[in-house]
């Protein structure tokens, strides 16, 4: 082995971590707006880092200005395959039972959960309404404009304000309930 | 990237359009494109996904609304959640014991709502204070479902004093009183 080749590896191994730190969020905040689930979406950065990391160790990746586009391109990838796994895996819990395949509830009396609970005080119930409709039944905005007996603009409006609203309130020092 | 693109990509209005899927398509590949090669603007999104994450979760355990559709009891009741469901007539109320594996209290709370598009729920809840829930769509003619999660269930007040819930017509300027429940659990496993 000459003198040069453990700089070399200690090069490429500094060069994986700083791929690694700068896009893992990245791809982890894709996944949550792609996949709609935080452990699927874990498991999506876990998936997609890996083959970047592979590609980078194989000289595939000839460009390093455009890596962020590889990255990119990779999660759209994984993604698609992620989904196909998940109406097979949908398939087997019709047939075998939520009970045994289902994921964990997460736990939601962490400290985490509780100011954020508390800032939903503020929240009007229509605007809550919208939330749970957006964010847990994946309805779409002309979808809980019918529910809701409203617009699709007027539902933007509602979802956008309850979540400014919930931003400033988390950022606050403190926040108390009040009538919704 | 130019700052236009940066400067949209950062904003609010786009990181909750992104988050809430209505980026069309080229909007969309505009701002992933963006992000994955933006430092600043990745943070923000960063941030924006937490909040996503934790409200899902949370949507996800019965945690958001305290009055909620027949559909969403079906989709609660579909994905797992230990429901444990309470009748309660108008004038009457709930005195039960939550049961050890419950994740999820909910409350079917009789009454005559026909003609109502509307009601005011108020939730007084003794030393915890009124929690009023304004202009909640009624979903039936002759029942308001309300739910509770179970780590939401004060151990303090368990069993020592009753809460009250009332029933209101928002859509009708006299408001009048459509029905009054006294709800208690009493004792937690």
């Amino acid at each position: 082995m000459s003198r040069e080749r453990p700089r070399q590896i200690e090069q490429s191994t500094t060069d994986e971590e700083e791929v690694c730190r700068r896009f893992a969020k990245r791809i982890w905040a894709y996944g949550v707006r792609h996949l709609g689930d935080e452990a699927e979406a874990a498991d999506l950065t876990q998936q997609v880092l890996m083959i970047v990391v592979e590609a980078l160790r194989e000289n595939r990746i000839h460009d390093r200005d455009r890596i962020d586009s590889f990255v990119l391109g990779t999660c759209r990838l994984v993604v698609l395959d992620l989904n196909r796994a998940r109406s097979r895996r949908e398939l087997a819990l019709e047939k075998y039972g939520r009970e045994v395949l289902d994921g964990v509830v997460p736990s939601i009396d962490s400290p985490d959960f509780a100011r954020l609970f508390q800032c939903l005080h503020e929240v009007e119930h229509r605007a809550r309404r919208v939330l749970v409709m957006t964010f847990y039944e994946n309805l779409s905005a002309d979808e809980i404009a019918v529910d809701l007996q409203t617009s699709p603009g007027n539902v933007r409006v509602l979802r956008h304000r309850s979540l400014a609203q919930l931003r400033e309130c988390l950022e606050r020092p403190s926040c108390g309930g009040s009538e919704s | 990237m130019s700052d236009a693109t940066c400067s949209w990509a950062s904003s609010w209005d786009a990181q909750i359009a992104y988050a809430s899927g209505d980026l069309d398509g080229a909007e969309q590949d505009r701002f992933e494109a963006h992000v994955f090669g933006c430092d600043a603007c990745a943070a923000k999104l960063e941030l924006t996904a937490v909040l996503v994450t934790r409200l899902r979760a949370m949507a996800r355990t019965g945690s958001i609304c305290w009055v909620i559709a027949p559909r969403l009891l079906e989709r609660f009741k579909q994905s797992g959640l230990k429901v444990q469901e309470e009748v309660a007539e108008p004038g009457g109320g709930l005195k039960v014991p939550l049961r050890r594996e419950t994740d999820l209290m909910v409350g079917h709370l009789r009454g005559d709502f026909r003609g109502r598009q509307l009601v005011d729920v108020e939730f007084h809840m003794g030393s915890l204070g009124v929690q009023v829930d304004k202009d909640v769509p009624v979903d039936r003619p002759d029942e308001i479902i309300i739910a509770c999660t179970r780590h939401l269930l004060q151990p303090t007040t368990i069993g020592q004093e009753d809460s009250i819930c009332r029933v209101v017509a928002a859509d009708d300027p006299a408001k009048p009183l459509l029905g009054e429940y006294r709800l208690c659990v009493t004792r937690v496993d």
